[in-house]
C-alpha cells in the first residue's frame, strides 16, 4: 500500500511539474501580443463605445479600415474579423462583444466561401485563432470545449507551443506589439493581372463549392437572430476579387442569389462589391490586390471609402442601383469585352 | 493501436491497474487478455493466423515431449535390450520427433514466406520466364500482412526446436503458449525471447515495486522521446535526401546516411525503451536488444550489438546447427588436411556465415536489396576470419596497441561508417538506387558554398535540436559504459530529474502531435 501511494504521490508530483514548464512556456504566447488576432487588450480598452463591428474572415481582416470609417461616417467601429474565422467564432465574438458595446451597425462580411467552409476539411485553425483572442479565461475554456473536439487536441496543442516558440522569439527581439489597428491589417500588393487572351482561356474553367455546410449556415442565421435581436442594423457585404478569380470561377451568382435571400429574409442590406461598375477603373489589378481573394493596403482604402459613399448615398435616401451591376454575367461581359 | 498514440496510454494505465488489483496468479491471464484485445484492434482477422501458429506449436510440442518421455520410459523399463535394438528405437522416435518438428515449421514458415514472399517470388519467376521470351504471369499477391507475423513466428519455432532439443519441456497449459507467442509489448518489433527465459518472467508472479514503476517509467519517456522527438525530426530529411540523391552533393548525401543511422536507432531503440520499460513496470524483463551498437569496433560485435535477439536467434537456430553439422565438420577437417588449421576452422564457419546472413537480409524485406545488404554483411564478417592472422602479423609488425584509445577511436569510426554505408544500401527503394547513391557519395565530390546548399532542407531550428538530442544520446552511451543511465539519472536531485522528464514529456507530445510522427520502422519487417 505504501508503493501506491508514493507511486500516485510522485506521478502527481510529475504532472504538476507539467503543467508548471507548460505554464511558463506558453506564458509569453497567453499573456503577450505577438499575434494580429491577440487583440483582446485593444478591444477590452474600447469596450463601452463601439458602435460598429464589422465581422467575417480574413477577406474583411484585409478590407475593412476602421479608422478610416469611422472619420468618414463618424462611426466608433472595429474589425472582429481574423484569417479562417469560423461562423461559430463570429457569433460567439460577436455576442461578447455585442452584449458589452452599444452598437448600432453590424457589418457581415459575406465572401465566396461564408456559407459553404467546411471544418472537417479546413481542420480547426480558425478555432485555434479565435482561443487567442479572449484574454478572459473563462470564456477561452468555455469556447475551448464548445468548438474544439478530443481529436483536436493534439493539434491546439501543437500549435500553442509553435506559437509560444515565436512568442518567446518575439520577447526577446522587443518585437511584442499588436500589429493590427482596430483589427485590421493590410497587405503588400501583388500584380493579378490578367491579359485579354486569358480572358478567353480562364473563363468559368473552376467552380467555386456550392453546397453550403449545415453547421455554418445555422451559426450564420444565429448572427442574424441575434442582430435582429439586439435591433442593430445589419449589413452584408462582399468584399472585392481581382478580375481573374471573377473570370475563372463559376458559382459566385448562385452563392450572390443565397445572400440575397437572407437580406430579404431578414429585411437587411446586401452590397456585393465585385459588381461595382467603377471597381475596373478604381481597383488596378496590379496594385489592389495581394491574391486570388484578398485586398492590398491600397484596395482596402479603395474598398472602405467606396463602402462610405455607398452607405452615405443610402442614409442620404440616394438610389445606388446605378453604381452596381445587377448580375455576375452582366459584369462578367462587360471584362470579357474589356481591352 | 500505435505505441504512441493516446489509445496506447490510455491502455497502458487500465493495463497496469488491472494487472496489481487482481491477485498475482491471475496475472498472466490478464497479460493474455490484453495481448489478444492488442492484437485484435489491429484486425481481427489476423488473430486467426496467430492462433495457427499458436495450435500447430502447441499439438507439435505436446506431442514430441510426449515421444521423448516415452522414450525414457521405454528404455528404463528394457534396459536389457541390446544396442542396436535401443539405437534403432531411438531412431524410430527421433525420426518421428523430427517430422512432426519439420511439418510445425513448413507450415509456420510456409506461412510467412507466402505473406512476405510470395510477390518477390513471383516477380523473379516472371523475370526469368520474360528472358526467355515469354510474357509470364499477370496479377500480383496482395496480402495483408498479419501484425508482427515475422516476430512471432520465429519466436514460436525458436520454441519449438527448444523442445525438439530436449533444451525445455512443452507448456501443457495452451493458454499460457499463446500467452507466449502473443505477447503484445513485443509482438510488433521484438525483441524475439527464447522460451526458457520469457516463460519465467511470465508466469511467475510479480509483486508491486515503485522501484520497477518508476524505472520502467523513465525509460519509457526516454523511448518516447527518442522516437518522436529524434527520430520523427530526421524523417523528413532522411526522405528528401534518399529521394532526390541524385541532385544533392556527394558530402549532402552522406550526411543524409549519417542521419539515418542515427534515426533508424532512435527509433528502434526507442521502441525497444518504451516495451522494455513498460514490461518492467509489470515486473516483466525483457531481452535487451541493443548495446551501444555504434561504438563497436567491427561489423561482427556490431551484429553482437545491434538488434541482439534476432542474432542470438540465427546464431541458436541455423550458424551453430550448420556449423556444427556433420557434413560441415567433416569439410572442415579434409580443408584442414590440405591447406592447414585456419583454412579448416574458417571454412565450416563461413559457409554457415552464409546462410545466416542471406537469410537475414532476406528476413529484412523481399528484395534484392535486402539479400544483397544481408551478403556485404556476411561478407565483411566472413572476409575479417579469413584475414585475421594478416591482420594479427600487421598491427605486431606495426605495433598496434588494440587497448590504444586512438586506435579504437578509428575502429568505432570506421565500423560505423562501414555500417552506415552498408545500411542505406536497401533503404533508397531498389538495389540500383542504392548503388546510385553510394556512386553519389563517392563520386561526387563537389562542396556547397553555403549551410543551405549543404542542407537544402533543413530548417536551423530543427538542426540544433537535432544535434543536441544526438550529443544527449552519445553523452547516455557514454555514461553506459560505466553504470546504467538510469542508475546516474536518479542520482540527480529529485527537483532537476522531475523538471528533465516534464520537458522530454512535453517535447514527445510536441512532436507526436505534429502530423509528423510515423510509425516506427522496425514493424515494417
Amino acid at each position: 500500500m505504501h508503493s501506491f501511494r508514493k507511486t500516485a504521490f510522485v506521478t502527481l508530483v510529475l504532472l504538476l511539474c507539467i503543467a508548471l514548464v507548460f505554464s511558463v512556456y506558453t506564458a509569453p504566447y497567453f499573456y503577450g501580443t505577438a499575434f494580429s488576432y491577440q487583440d483582446s487588450g485593444a478591444r477590452n480598452a474600447l469596450a463601452g463605445q463601439l458602435d460598429t463591428l464589422i465581422c467575417g474572415s480574413s477577406h474583411a481582416f484585409r478590407a475593412f479600415i476602421p479608422e478610416q470609417l469611422d472619420q468618414a461616417l463618424g462611426t466608433n467601429s472595429y474589425n472582429l474579423s481574423h484569417s479562417m474565422q469560423t461562423m461559430w467564432g463570429r457569433y460567439y465574438l460577436l455576442k461578447k462583444e455585442l452584449n458589452r458595446n452599444p452598437v448600432k451597425t453590424v457589418i457581415l462580411e459575406l465572401s465566396y466561401n461564408a456559407l459553404t467552409r467546411n471544418r472537417e476539411k479546413e481542420g480547426p485553425e480558425g478555432d485555434i485563432y479565435e482561443l487567442g483572442r479572449f484574454s478572459n479565461p473563462l470564456d477561452r475554456w468555455s469556447f475551448f470545449f464548445s468548438a474544439i473536439s478530443p481529436s483536436e487536441y493534439g493539434k491546439l496543442y501543437y500549435d500553442t507551443i509553435d506559437r509560444s516558440t515565436t512568442a518567446w522569439k518575439a520577447l526577446f527581439q522587443g518585437t511584442m506589439g499588436l500589429q493590427s489597428t482596430r483589427g485590421y491589417l493590410g497587405l503588400d500588393p501583388v500584380d493579378q493581372s490578367i491579359s485579354p487572351e486569358q480572358r478567353e482561356t480562364v473563363f468559368h474553367s473552376l467552380l467555386f463549392s456550392v453546397k453550403q455546410d449545415e453547421q455554418t449556415v445555422s451559426y450564420f442565421e444565429k448572427c442574424m437572430e441575434l442582430c435582429r435581436e439586439k435591433g442593430v442594423r445589419v449589413l452584408l457585404i462582399t468584399t472585392p476579387m481581382p478580375e481573374k478569380t471573377l473570370l475563372t470561377y463559376d458559382g459566385l451568382e448562385t452563392v450572390r442569389g443565397w445572400y440575397a435571400a437572407y437580406a430579404e429574409r431578414y429585411g437587411c442590406e446586401f452590397y456585393d462589391f465585385n459588381l461595382l461598375k467603377s471597381k475596373t477603373r478604381d481597383y488596378p489589378e496590379d496594385t489592389a490586390f495581394f491574391d486570388q481573394t484578398h485586398v492590398s493596403r491600397f484596395g482596402a482604402q479603395t474598398f472602405t471609402a467606396d463602402l462610405c459613399t455607398v452607405l452615405r448615398k443610402v442614409e442620404n435616401g440616394d438610389s445606388i442601383s446605378d453604381l452596381f451591376y445587377k448580375s455576375y454575367s452582366e459584369m462578367e461581359q462587360a471584362l470579357l469585352q474589356k481591352a | 493501436m500505435a505505441l504512441t498514440s493516446i489509445q496506447f496510454l490510455i491502455f497502458t494505465v487500465c493495463l497496469l491497474v488491472v494487472y496489481y488489483a487482481l491477485p498475482k496468479r491471475f496475472q498472466w491471464c490478464v497479460l493474455l487478455a490484453s495481448s489478444m484485445l492488442f492484437y485484435c484492434m489491429a484486425g481481427w482477422k489476423n488473430a486467426a493466423y496467430i492462433l495457427v501458429t499458436a495450435v500447430s506449436t502447441y499439438f507439435a510440442a505436446r506431442r514430441m515431449q510426449t515421444l521423448a518421455e516415452r522414450q525414457t520410459a521405454f528404455l528404463k523399463a528394457n534396459s536389457g535390450l541390446s544396442r542396436e535394438e535401443k539405437r534403432a528405437y531411438k531412431a524410430k522416435i527421433g525420426a518421428h520427433r523430427r517430422r512432426l518438428m519439420a511439418v510445425t515449421l513448413v507450415l509456420n514458415f510456409g506461412i510467412l514466406c507466402v505473406f512476405k514472399y510470395a510477390s518477390f517470388a513471383l516477380s523473379q519467376v516472371n523475370g526469368l520466364i520474360r528472358l526467355f521470351g515469354s510474357e509470364g504471369f499477370s496479377g500480383t499477391f496482395q496480402f495483408l500482412v498479419p501484425l508482427g507475423i515475422s516476430f512471432y513466428t520465429f519466436q514460436t519455432m525458436g520454441y519449438l526446436i527448444d523442445v525438439y532439443w530436449k533444451k525445455v519441456d512443452a507448456q501443457k497449459n495452451f493458454c499460457k503458449l499463446l500467452l507466449f507467442v502473443s505477447f503484445f509489448p513485443q509482438i510488433t518489433q521484438g525483441p524475439i525471447s527464447n522460451y526458457a527465459q520469457l516463460s519465467e518472467e511470465l508466469f511467475t508472479p510479480h509483486a508491486y515495486s515503485f522501484e520497477n514503476y518508476k524505472d520502467g517509467g523513465i525509460r519509457m519517456i526516454w523511448g518516447f522521446a527518442k522516437k518522436l522527438v529524434l527520430a520523427d525530426l530526421l524523417a523528413p530529411y532522411v526522405s528528401a535526401v534518399f529521394a532526390h540523391y541524385t541532385e544533392y552533393a556527394g558530402i549532402t548525401v552522406l550526411i543524409g546516411a549519417f542521419f539515418y543511422s542515427i534515426q533508424i536507432y532512435a527509433d528502434f531503440s526507442g521502441y525497444m525503451d518504451i516495451v522494455c520499460g513498460l514490461c518492467q513496470m509489470l515486473g516483466i524483463r525483457l531481452t535487451e536488444n541493443f548495446e551501444r551498437p555504434y561504438f563497436s569496433k567491427s561489423i561482427a560485435e556490431y551484429w553482437r550489438r545491434w538488434h541482439i535477439s534476432l542474432g542470438a536467434w540465427f546464431k541458436t537456430y541455423l550458424y551453430y546447427p550448420i556449423a556444427v553439422s556433420k557434413w560441415n565438420q567433416k569439410l572442415g577437417r579434409r580443408a584442414q588436411k590440405r591447406f592447414g588449421k585456419h583454412f579448416g576452422q574458417t571454412l565450416p564457419a563461413s559457409l554457415a556465415l552464409v546462410a545466416v546472413w542471406l537469410t537475414t537480409g532476406l528476413w529484412h524485406g523481399a528484395s534484392w536489396g535486402y539479400i544483397v545488404w544481408g551478403g556485404v554483411n556476411g561478407l565483411f564478417i566472413i572476409f575479417s576470419l579469413w584475414m585475421e592472422p594478416v591482420y594479427e602479423a600487421a598491427k605486431r609488425r606495426l605495433h598496434i596497441h588494440e587497448e590504444r584509445w586512438l586506435w579504437r577511436a578509428f575502429q568505432t569510426v570506421r565500423t560505423f561508417m562501414l555500417v552506415t554505408l552498408i545500411k542505406v544500401l536497401p533503404e533508397v527503394g531498389g538495389l540500383r538506387n542504392g548503388l546510385g547513391l553510394w556512386k553519389r557519395i563517392f563520386t561526387n565530390h563537389s562542396i556547397p558554398k553555403s549551410f543551405s546548399a549543404l542542407l537544402p532542407f533543413a530548417k536551423k531550428g530543427e538542426l540544433i535540436l537535432i544535434l543536441l538530442f544526438t550529443a544527449a544520446l552519445f553523452i547516455v552511451s557514454l555514461i553506459q559504459r560505466r553504470q546504467p543511465a538510469r542508475q546516474w539519472f536518479t542520482r540527480w536531485p529529485k527537483v532537476l530529474q522531475l523538471l528533465f522528464l516534464a520537458i522530454l514529456i512535453l517535447a514527445a507530445l510536441f512532436f507526436g502531435s505534429s502530423g509528423n510522427a510515423g510509425g516506427f520502422l522496425y514493424a515494417q519487417f
